[in-house]
């Protein structure tokens, strides 16, 4: 099985050239989203059909270096390269209004992702996936080893530069947080638990703090804020998700190639890797929304 | 009008083939959200200025980016620059 990473559109194979004509032919009806996808990913420029074939074969192939690491070089490329996602350029200085920004719609998602994580949980019979999600739930809404729940980190680094928690609960998130949501509930909740695990555990790339190994020119921010520039509280919450999200998407990307192999499911895989990452896109560039509207509004 | 893409009009692709016409003249755009993003561009370009015409108009960017942007009317020259989200201006500032 494979799917489109624009559309969705499920295909029966996983023939590369199954998934290239679906593009070409879409492109010619000048469907916009396919060719901003093709725009970004594979040429601006266009080609035939079997030139098409060939790039989208070449832009599949983690053959050379894995699945995992493809992934994060993926990532990397959509999130960190020379023109990056503009919540990224926010926080290499982060304003109080970014930071505001930040935990408005960080909240809403962590919601989610606790959900997905139980549903992940849930769907799966394999025991180390299990205990994986479970101490990933547990980090997000408890805390571990004697450190405050991530989601609690979060409410204290808002009221921190001035954002009431009653503000931030009762809040509604934004349009691009709430489409990139449903999609993930969708996800974990109706398709195969490793597309659910792929598509939320690759997102935590965001925060790795190896990105540059894999070529981004940016980092989610610069180490240096962390000893000025921003709230003990800002610090205290940046530095358990820089600490933790890259153990935890280094783990979760094993486990994911991993399972991919033995299951067969490495193409759907990775579609719905790319699929996930433009929602995540989107959800980021909410979080930049917000914070704009913070700065008008205050 | 003239432009420094060949492609569409807004980002140069060639993908596509949807047709707009725009200052009298039929342009090629890779896609409707380009051409609204193009059009709009240009009428706000005509409203900032108050030109009656446009005759070139040079772009530089992308979507994340943003696009600076030169055009001209007769012997008259503004930058600008602009972003847009599915085709609407969400940003505009001349520049000089």
């Amino acid at each position: 099985m494979n799917l489109c990473p624009v559309c969705g559109e499920k295909f029966l194979d996983d023939e590369i050239s199954t998934i290239s004509s679906h593009f070409y032919s879409i492109a010619l009806s000048s469907d916009p989203t396919h060719i901003m996808w093709l725009n970004r990913n594979i040429s601006k420029t266009k080609m035939q059909q079997y030139a098409l074939n060939d790039k989208f074969t070449e832009f599949y192939d983690f053959s050379k270096e894995g699945l995992a690491m493809w992934i994060k070089k993926r990532f990397v490329a959509r999130f960190f390269n020379d023109d990056p996602n503009v919540f990224v350029i926010d926080m290499q200085q982060p304003s109080e209004y970014t930071i505001m920004g930040y935990v408005t719609e960080h909240y809403h998602f962590l919601k989610q992702w606790v959900k997905s994580c139980a549903y992940i949980l849930g769907r799966t019979d394999f025991s180390e996936i299990q205990k994986y999600e479970f101490d990933n739930i547990s980090e997000e809404y408890f805390g571990k080893d004697g450190q405050p729940a991530h989601v609690d980190l979060l409410l204290q680094m808002g009221e921190s530069v001035g954002l009431k928690k009653v503000e931030v609960i009762s809040s509604v998130p934004l349009e691009k947080t709430v489409r990139a949501l449903r999609y993930w509930d969708h996800v974990c909740s109706s398709e195969h638990w490793l597309d659910a695990m792929v598509s939320i555990h690759s997102l935590e790339l965001i925060a790795d703090k190896n990105v540059k190994d894999y070529g981004a020119k940016y980092a989610y921010f610069k180490p240096e804020i962390l000893n000025d520039g921003i709230t003990k509280e800002a610090v205290q919450f940046l530095k358990a998700g820089y600490e933790a999200d890259q153990y935890h998407s280094g783990d979760a990307l094993k486990l994911i190639e991993k399972y991919a192999r033995l299951l067969k499911m490495e193409r759907e895989v990775q579609s719905y890797f790319l699929r996930s990452m433009d929602f995540f896109y989107g959800y980021l560039e909410a979080r930049h929304e917000r914070g704009k509207m913070y700065e008008e509004k205050l | 009008m003239k432009r420094n893409y060949e492609g569409c009009a807004l980002c140069d692709g060639t993908w596509g083939d949807y047709w707009r016409e725009i200052e009298g003249e039929n342009t090629f755009f890779c896609c409707s959200i380009c051409a609204d993003a193009f059009e709009n561009m240009v009428n706000r370009v005509k409203k900032e200025t108050g030109w009656k015409k446009i005759d070139s108009v040079s772009i530089e960017g992308n979507y994340s980016k943003g696009r600076d942007c030169v055009a001209t009317s007769g012997d008259n020259r503004v930058e600008y620059f602009f972003r847009h989200e599915d085709g609407v201006i969400t940003e505009f500032r001349v520049k000089s």
